[in-house]
């Protein structure tokens, strides 16, 4: 990275996982939210690649803009419309804070609704 | 689902250290090269063994697409309903109003059972429901109750103006004496808590 009036010492690299991880810290701030977990092809990946964040998946294009992917579970009751700006916003917002990154779009998948039982 | 994942996974290593087992086994000369050859000439000529090896290979070749279409992320690509926000996509998985709606009913007295199926079309939203009921309960109250509960709880929660149609199939009514049986049985499983004597109080 150069700026004005600034010495380029390198580049800086951020591994995929680290911003995965970011998500999931960001998702966890909303109330009746959670990365998805469940689902046999979710755990299969996670069991077979080491991915820690299967639900997390992250598109760089060419032009360098990032995308996400993102599978949740909300809690009965929650307005999914509402819960997803949310998700989407809360993202945006802790990988600008953390990465200064602008993301190109972040894809929201209700994957479940939990909760609500008898 | 896990049943499945079992399966798979145990075809696989079988299929895979049994391929990997005949290659070491051919290459370190354990295993002459004419058994192979004499094996692949009796399925050949032999018509039941060959018949019995066309089925088995079917039947991989079936399980192999099963799993494939299961697991592949393209291939077991769900129904979802999407709409766009200003930040991006949001798809909301079918199966899981599946199982919301099948939470909501079965939290009624009069229903055992339930299964639902959504289809999108161009006019809205389609929920056929299956329902299994407990009692002789009157089935157009009770009915009409579930459309309207399911149509407002599904217009609610994804917070589209879509039109939402409700279909419900009674398939089976259960007869009294098995909802007897039930209750029996629930109170069969509540176990009093065990009697202690009073001995006073102690200083």
């Amino acid at each position: 990275m150069t700026k004005s009036g600034m010495l380029d010492l390198g580049t800086a690299e951020v591994h995929k996982n680290v911003l995965a991880a970011i998500v999931h810290g960001a998702v966890r701030e909303v109330k009746g939210v959670r990365l998805e977990e469940k689902g046999a092809f979710l755990k299969m990946q996670q069991m077979l690649l080491g991915d820690p964040y299967p639900s997390v998946i992250i598109h760089v294009d060419k032009e360098k803009k990032v995308s996400l992917d993102i599978s949740i579970t909300v809690e009965f009751g929650m307005n999914i419309p509402d819960t997803a700006r949310e998700v989407q916003n809360m993202v945006r917002a802790a990988i600008e804070k953390a990465l200064s990154i602008q993301l190109k779009n972040i894809h929201v998948h209700v994957q479940g609704i939990e909760g609500g039982l008898r | 689902m896990k049943f499945l994942v079992q399966i798979a996974v145990l075809f696989y290593v079988v299929f895979i250290m049994f391929v990997c087992s005949m290659v070491l086994l051919s290459l370190y000369n354990l295993m002459p090269y004419d058994m192979i050859t004499d094996f692949v000439m009796v399925m050949k000529a032999d018509p039941e063994v060959k018949q019995f090896t066309v089925g088995v290979l079917a039947v991989i070749l079936l399980f192999n697409f099963v799993v494939y279409n299961r697991f592949s992320p393209e291939g077991g690509r769900e129904k979802v309903i999407a709409f766009d926000n200003p930040a991006g996509r949001v798809s909301v998985s079918l199966a899981a109003l599946e199982d919301l709606i099948k939470r909501l009913i079965t939290r009624q007295q009069e229903i055992r059972e339930s299964k639902s199926m959504i289809t999108v079309g161009k006019k809205g939203l389609f929920i056929r429901i299956k329902v299994i009921l407990r009692s002789e309960s009157n089935i157009p109250e009770l009915t009409s109750r579930i459309q309207e509960m399911v149509k407002s709880k599904i217009q609610d929660i994804i917070g589209l103006e879509e039109p939402v149609y409700v279909t419900i199939h009674v398939g089976k009514i259960l007869p009294e004496h098995i909802k007897s049986a039930e209750i029996k049985k629930s109170e069969d499983e509540y176990q009093a808590p065990p009697h202690i004597p009073f001995h006073g109080y102690r200083a």
